[in-house]
């Protein structure tokens, strides 16, 4: 029954569902774990790449990629789908600096990006987009913002969140341990993200990107070597704290 | 319950899949195989022909292997006839790239516009995917040698050594044995033509490998050229034979080894 509503997109079923969106919103959440977090002065993206080969080459899994300067965007997803949307992104970007001699705004791309993806829902013959985006970045005044798009369109603000396999997970944690004078430091923010990161990853076979936008500075993505010395420092604070848990008692 | 949402392209399953992509992906796993290796001084592609029959015209050199533009070449498996549609885009891309730009299209550049286009046949149109996965090789001045694979859901990856097509997963194992097997050891293209040899003639579900069944074609870098070259029959005849040969001796190493066992 319910696939006679199922095949053309723009048809609600007759309980008043899209399913074509439900359903892209169900390939998100096969998708591998994305986490923002936003600090006092920085923007931190994180994913785990669950599934590179030892031949591949690194450089070409990329699920973190830059769409201008101050704006970064991490998905989770159907990859072919995100470069699509990534595209689009980086060119309205541009496009915009070169209408308006100015940067956009995070809330500018995202809104764009979400319309984007809305359009795809509504008009004829076409599949919503099977991804879901943190967009993360530092406004010309200098405040870092963090948005979180879905494939239906609908897009939010947060101070840190989650999305793909694991979000729901790694929310309540965010809710637990997110604080305001957590992520006073662009360190504490890294470390945070990744903490968040190591709640839903295995860490044997972990495989981190992780970026941190600055204000003034260009996205950077962190080095493995880092990433791995920041796993440490993680593990052990969570081992010592397990210690102190067990004192108390 | 899966057929339901399985007839137009641009649908997702409940589940959130795309089930046209992933038969197009099951469909490209029955055709001919094509593997990939990257060495230090070059990179090649070796491709298994199904088509041998006598009276074909051996005018045209190879079927399987097209060549793009000055650095790059690609091999493809699936619908041959969707692969012809690609393989003109995928020149035209390039064409393009030069006249606009004046130099020569980076590899990735080049494979993530096809792939865009790929992609596109998954979300709208209401036509069907390509059936075609490819592999490139190439070489351009910021990576140097590069070899990539795309699917038809406009997924792409770089590998080091990779393959499509029939049995790519027992294929795909087997490289990376043999690569971790010579971590430490850099990999010529002269080992790599043996390793395409040896990984073929194990996959492939013939017995015994014959120079008509295979094509294998070598880019490397001579003079600040790009020199590509498709291997003569030949050729590929003496790459079987010597594998044969070292095959045959290994064979006779083992049984050596059990016939003396016993009298211990």
């Amino acid at each position: 029954m319910s696939s006679r509503y199922g095949r053309a997109l723009t048809i609600f079923s007759p309980d008043g569902h899209l399913l074509q969106v439900e359903y892209a919103q169900e390939a998100v959440r096969k998708g591998s774990t994305a986490v923002g977090v936003r600090g006092a002065n920085c923007v931190v993206l994180g994913v785990e790449k669950s599934s590179v080969s030892e031949m591949q080459e690194d450089r070409t899994v990329r699920k973190i990629s830059m769409l201008d300067r101050h704006v970064a965007l991490a998905f989770a997803g159907l990859t072919a789908d995100a470069r699509i949307l990534i595209n689009r992104g980086q060119v309205e970007c541009q496009s915009h600096r070169l209408n308006f001699e100015n940067q956009v705004t995070l809330e500018y791309i995202t809104r764009y990006l979400a319309q984007l993806k809305q359009k795809y829902t509504q008009c004829n013959g076409r599949r919503p987009f099977g991804i879901s985006c943190l967009i993360g970045g530092i406004d010309a005044d200098g405040s870092a913002r963090l948005f979180h798009t879905e494939p239906s369109g609908i897009f939010h603000e947060y101070k840190a969140t989650a999305t793909g396999r694991w979000a729901n997970t790694v929310r309540e944690f965010f809710e637990k341990a997110y604080s305001d004078h957590e992520v006073t430091t662009k360190c504490d923010a890294i470390k945070l993200a990744m903490r968040a990161l190591l709640e839903v990853t295995q860490m044997s076979q972990m495989r981190l990107e992780v970026a941190v936008l600055e204000n003034g500075k260009p996205m950077k993505m962190l080095d493995s070597v880092v990433i791995s010395e920041i796993v440490k420092i993680v593990q052990n604070e969570k081992e010592l704290q397990a210690k102190a848990h067990k004192m108390k008692r | 319950m899966a057929r339901r949402y399985d007839s137009r392209t641009t649908i997702f399953s409940p589940e959130g899949r795309l089930y046209q992509v992933e038969y197009a992906m099951e469909a490209i796993s029955h055709a001919g195989t094509c593997l990939g290796i990257l060495a230090e001084d070059g990179i090649l592609l070796a491709a298994e022909c199904r088509s041998t029959n006598k009276l074909l015209d051996s005018a045209i050199p190879s079927e399987k292997i097209y060549r793009l533009n000055d650095n790059m070449v690609c091999s493809v498996a699936g619908i041959t006839s969707d692969a012809n549609v690609l393989t003109s885009e995928l020149r035209l891309i390039a064409q393009r790239y030069q006249f606009s730009y004046g130099e020569v299209i980076p590899c990735e550049q080049l494979v993530s516009h096809l792939c865009d286009i790929k992609q596109a046949y998954t979300q709208y149109g209401g036509k069907r995917p390509f059936g075609v996965s490819l592999l490139y090789m190439g070489w351009d001045n910021k990576y140097g040698y590069q070899l990539y694979q795309s699917d038809p859901s406009g997924n792409y990856g770089g590998w080091k050594a990779t393959c499509i097509g029939n049995n790519f997963g027992a294929a795909i194992s087997m490289l990376k044995q043999e690569l971790a097997d010579k971590e430490n050891v850099k990999l010529t293209l002269a080992d790599a033509k043996d390793l395409a040899i040896k990984v073929l003639s194990m996959t492939l579900d013939t017995t015994k490998l014959t120079p008509e069944k295979v094509e294998m074609a070598t880019l490397q870098r001579v003079d600040n050229k790009t020199v590509y070259s498709v291997l003569e029959k030949p050729d590929v005849e003496k790459l079987i034979e010597k594998y044969t040969k070292v095959q045959a001796e290994a064979e006779a190493a083992k049984k050596e080894k059990q016939a003396k066992q016993p009298t211990k």
